[in-house]
């Protein structure tokens, strides 16, 4: 069971590489959690979509946010420093639509590994934590498929051999009803006004995956992934009288691609190796029109308009190559390099034209037009690092993994070294029981301009400049972990420091300025540490049941918000899930998760001074004072398959998110009660979602 | 169908319930200070108000506060002050203090009494800046009317970590039809109410989302003082007009030891009668007074006679103030307090709280300042008498 959980499965196994695992059963790892497919595929889902995000946001020591978006923080981290790795390659856009969706379909995924301490020195370039996602290859003898039907989206995922037993291909494709299910209601609401004012809009959302894995012999082969996501979200309203029309317009589109070729090859029967190259993207555009003007014998005449786009994109492309070394029953050796360019760009293109423009222009003789060419910043960055790491099995039962990684960020107008040192020792006690201890220290180069806790598409990644430097992270983990019978219980604490965090501090949240960014920024530092416990009573293939539990601080320091350190707005102090999964019957399946956490912190005016008989004024004290009523839900999800007479399977799922209808509450603001008693008040917006949602397997 | 959008639009209504939640022990009484002392022979007015917990059950009282109440050390040694004289609104006490703080001296300020926990501060007067040269340059915006662009030097590099704060009043001359001089000078808020005035750039309409916001940030200053929208009613000080807006600059904006900034000067005098606009934030009327356009009983007086504007002239007097890093940062804050709403809702980062009293509420920071002179307009023009069918035609244009 720990094996399972703890070891990433090796591509190429060989006898002597299986001798080797054996023996290194229980790797040295603070912190890490593993998730197949087949689980992932069976958590509650939100809208009938399983979501990986949020199956994480369930684990402890991790803190998810505004409900129902893909917020990940880890360890008091902020949520932009999770490395997500499709396939191997970093994923910077990892939500759709404000973080309702996460960016990874589940139909695709193999496994995934999520390391939230003990970082092994082969990762590198994010603070808090490290999200590895493993596609699924092809089936290389059958094909299979997949087809669903949910509330608000459908998927397709087919398999099967190009070249028997040779070459594979598994592709996914995902896509939302949204904007099929808008069409109706803007119909309904253009009848209703007699098309005039005229409503248009609507949202789509759709992603493919693909995956092409050939075997040149059993020992090298070559895989191929590619993944491709949008978000296309449009709103407009125009209204025509007899003398003049207005046209208003919104338009904004995102997403992310990443494509990699990676091939794998066994020189030895003590060394193997992997070499990729790979590109990933993630780009946004926001944008709106505006058009009024007049109307003679009904031909429109612009006279004032204006388009306005903002663009920002990351372009990245890498060589990396990772080699596997067991010179010994007593080493594990990994070592590799890589080398990524980082090309950062944000522009925006403006254009005004008009009659009104023109009647300027005669009025003082200047061209009052500006039709601007696309104008912007690049910014190109180099990434090379290097890592070495051996897992080294000592004497008494005690295992080390030490290693070290090393990198550079070079811009035009500078260059950071960082130099990461890991360690990790693991006293294997009994065969049932096993006390682990870590020190990580992470670095990242990048950082997100964003000034909103959601996921916007005008959020956009920068590299860090001379004024915000780069961002370093050391945690230190231990804990002791017990595997008595069908149970498994993990008790862990962490202590993590971070510096060099960024926080918006300029006016304008839903614009945060591209150009010299970093002068709306104020750089602190943060904090956190806690306790986490994990019991997982499994019966396999039967029942699993497991209670998570977090006891944690998460402390932030601005000099510029605040003199004295503050708790963090995601100081979830406890946290508690329930996670159940019962395959009750034959066809029948049943999973709930239940979770509560101790509100989210929210800034309310601390103090009241009174300045008159009837009058006073509120005043804040410190950032996130206050504390957010308890947050807690029940999801339950049914499924029920069936095989058909041809041994396809059809299968129902109903899931149900918070059961029980509790509002949690999203924000909150100032109220005073009947008696004039200042009181908070806070908005719950999430109530029960029940959805249906069909599938067939083939 | 109209059943099915009723039941959604209850449904919407449902889910956004209201949770009452009491958040009781967030909070303790306080004391609010604020003291800015300057170097120089200023008089530094000095605010101290008792701050209630906000969720007390009971309702808050009021309570007396005197010199006894309050102790200013400079450099450790105590100041013994000559005669302060508190006035008070409600719970917020004002006086002023007496003396002359010099470049470097370190000013501690406590506030204490039986009841609520003492809060302290202390600060350091910055040196004061010194202005090298002022340029101005005529500078067309593309809104449609000329403006100036100003580049103020000063006598050294601005070093990282130094904070300032940049002032323009704006004097204006209006000459009219009978050549009598009307009013003799005005003071207005040109930063604010130019709306499209960025200083730093020269700002156009698609320039906005490249806007260095930080040079947004503005407060009204006046000596000892800050007044922000938020803080208003709590300062119980209605003399708006006596601040000034006062720019915020951190030392990344400055080029060297330059930093230059664009004023939109120049409006349509033939506005005067009806009120000068002056981007909307700015209702002036020729006799001083701000009209409230709500007053159902307003009635504008019929003028006596008709006077023709037919031009005017500018002079500028530009302030350059330096803040030391606590000021800086609260008035940061007082500024984002007043724009960033979006805050309220916890959607982004809450930064309108700084303070840096311990065990208190406010600010006590040092501020120093220099001044220009009153620098005449370079593009100003000498007004011409038009001829009588000239004058004729613009008073029907009227």
């Amino acid at each position: 069971m720990f094996a399972q959980e703890v070891e990433k499965r090796d591509t190429l196994d060989t006898s002597y590489v299986t001798a080797v695992k054996e023996k290194m059963r229980n790797t040295t790892q603070t912190g890490l959690m593993r998730l197949d497919g087949n689980k992932l595929r069976t958590t509650v889902a939100a809208f009938g979509t399983p979501d990986l995000i949020k199956s994480l946001q369930m684990l402890p020591g991790v803190a998810a946010g505004n409900e129902l978006m893909s917020g990940l923080y880890v360890h008091g981290g902020d949520g932009n420093d999770n490395l997500f790795l499709l396939d191997g390659v970093p994923l910077y856009n990892v939500a759709h639509f404000g973080g309702f969706f996460s960016s990874f379909n589940t139909d695709m995924v193999e496994n995934l590994d999520f390391y939230k301490s003990g970082f092994p020195a082969r990762f590198g370039g994010r603070l808090s934590s490290v999200v590895d996602v493993e596609t699924s290859e092809g089936n290389m003898k059958e094909y299979h498929g997949n087809f669903s039907l949910g509330l608000i989206d459908g998927r397709l995922q087919v398999e099967g051999p190009i070249v028997m037993e040779k070459t594979s291909f598994n592709i996914g494709l995902r896509r939302s009803w949204m904007d099929v299910i808008t069409v109706p209601a803007l119909l309904y609401v253009n009848h209703e006004n007699g098309g005039n004012p005229k409503a248009s809009g609507g949202y789509a959302m759709w992603d493919m995956n693909a995956r092409v894995t050939h075997k040149f012999s059993k020992d090298s082969k070559l895989n191929a992934c590619f993944y491709w996501g949008r978000d296309d979200l449009k709103a407009g309203i125009k209204e025509v009288d007899s003398e003049s029309f207005m046209d208003i317009g919104l338009r904004t589109n995102w997403g992310s691609l990443t494509s990699s070729v990676a091939w794998e090859a066994k020189y030895g029967p003590k060394v193997n190796g992997k070499l990729m190259a790979y590109f990933t993207r993630s780009d946004s555009d926001v944008g709106y029109t505006f058009d009024v003007g007049s109307v003679k014998e009904k031909k429109e005449d612009s006279m004032l308009y204006f388009s306005d786009d903002e663009i920002c994109d990351v372009n990245d492309t890498g060589i990396k190559y990772d080699l596997n070394w067991y010179p010994n029953s007593s080493n594990h050796v990994r070592a590799g390099a890589s080398v990524a360019m980082h090309n950062y760009a944000t522009g925006r293109k403006y254009e005004q034209k008009g009659t009104l423009f023109e009647l300027f222009d005669e009025t003082d003789g200047k061209d009052k037009t500006d039709n601007a060419a696309p104008t912007g910043e690049k910014y190109l960055a180099w990434e090379p690092a290097v890592y070495l790491e051996d897992e080294i099995f000592l004497a008494y039962n005690f295992t080390l993994n030490a290693g070290v990684r090393m990198a550079l960020f070079g811009t035009s107008r500078k260059t950071w070294p960082s130099i990461e040192p890991r360690a990790a020792l693991k006293w294997l006690i009994t065969n049932d029981i096993c006390a682990k201890l870590s020190y990580t220290r992470m670095g990242q180069f990048i950082h997100m301009v964003s000034a909103m806790y959601i996921d916007l598409p005008t959020n956009s990644w920068m590299p860090s400049t001379p004024e915000a430097g780069p961002m370093v992270s050391d945690q230190v983990a231990g804990g002791l972990y017990f595997t008595p019978g069908n149970f498994k219980i993990n008790v862990e604490g962490w202590y993590k420091t971070m510096e060099g965090m960024l926080a918006y501090n300029g006016a304008n949240a839903f614009y945060p300025p591209l150009v010299n960014w970093e002068k709306s920024f104020t750089s602190g530092s943060g904090k956190s540490y806690g306790l986490e416990l994990e019991t997982t009573y499994s019966i396999p293939n039967k029942l699993e049941l497991s209670a998570y539990y977090t006891l944690s601080w998460s402390w932030r320091q601005f000099d510029a918000y605040y003199m004295f350190p503050f708790l963090d707005r995601n100081d979830n102090r406890h946290k508690v899930n329930l996670v159940g999964n019962w395959n009750f019957a034959e066809g029948w399946f049943m999973s709930f998760n239940w979770s509560w956490h101790t509100g989210n912190r929210i800034t309310m005016p601390s103090h009241i001074i009174r300045t008159g008989d009837d009058y006073s004024t509120s005043v804040y004290e410190s950032p996130f004072n206050a504390k957010l009523p308890d947050y807690h839900r029940l999801d339950i999800s049914l499924d029920r398959k069936w095989v058909l007479f041809n041994g396809n399977i059809i299968h129902f799922n109903l899931s149900v998110y918070n059961v029980y209808n509790h509002m949690n509450a999203s924000f909150a603001m100032l109220d005073k009660d009947e008696n004039g008693n200042y009181r908070g008040m806070a908005y719950g917006l999430i109530p029960i979602i029940p959805t249906l949602s069909v599938g067939y397997k083939f | 169908m109209k059943k099915i959008c009723l039941f959604i639009a209850l449904g919407l209504l449902a889910g956004a319930c209201e949770i009452p939640f009491s958040i009781d022990d967030i909070s303790e009484p306080r004391f609010f200070v604020e003291f800015i002392p300057t170097a120089g022979d200023q008089e530094t007015a000095i605010k101290v108000a008792y701050a209630d917990a906000a969720y007390a059950k009971k309702p808050s009282a009021f309570y007396d506060i005197s010199t006894n109440n309050f102790r200013v050390e400079v450099n450790g040694k105590r100041v013994a002050p000559e005669k302060m004289e508190w006035d008070h609104q409600g719970n917020v006490w004002k006086s002023s203090l007496k003396g002359k703080f010099v470049p470097g001296d370190q000013v501690s300020v406590t506030v204490e009494d039986n009841k609520t926990p003492a809060a302290s501060a202390s600060t350091t007067i910055p040196e004061p800046p010194k202005i090298a040269s002022i340029d101005i340059t005529k500078s067309d915006d593309k809104e449609g009317s000329d403006g100036r662009r100003f580049v103020v030097k000063l006598d050294r590099v601005v070093a990282d970590g130094e904070y300032y704060g940049i002032s323009i009043t704006l004097v204006d001359e209006y000459y009219t039809a009978e050549l009598s001089l009307m009013p003799p000078s005005m003071k207005i808020d040109t930063l604010r109410s130019s709306y499209h005035t960025t200083p730093g750039q020269v700002a156009t309409m698609s320039d906005i989302n490249n806007l260095d916001l930080d040079g947004f940030a503005s407060v009204n200053y006046t000596y000892g003082g800050l007044i922000s929208e938020s803080s208003f009613y709590m300062l119980g000080d209605m003399m708006v007009s006596s601040y000034s807006p006062m720019v915020l600059l951190a030392s990344r904006q400055f080029d060297g030891n330059s930093y230059s900034f664009y004023l939109n000067a120049n409006f349509d005098i033939s506005d005067m009668f009806d009120g000068v606009d002056f981007g909307g934030d700015t209702d002036y009327q020729p006799d001083d007074t701000y009209v409230d356009p709500d007053d159902e009983y307003y009635e504008p007086e019929e003028p006596e006679s008709y006077s023709i504007p037919i031009g005017s002239k500018s002079w500028y007097k530009i302030e350059v103030f330096r803040l030391s890093e606590e000021l800086y940062n609260y008035c940061k804050a007082q500024y984002l307090m007043d724009y960033n709403i979006l805050a309220n809702f916890g959607v982004t980062p809450p930064n309108f709280t700084y303070s840096n009293v311990r065990n208190g509420l406010g600010i006590v920071g040092g501020i120093s300042m220099c001044s220009s002179e009153l620098i005449p307009d370079p593009f100003n023009k000498e007004p011409e008498m038009p001829s009588f069918t000239d004058l004729m035609n613009m008073l029907k244009q009227q």
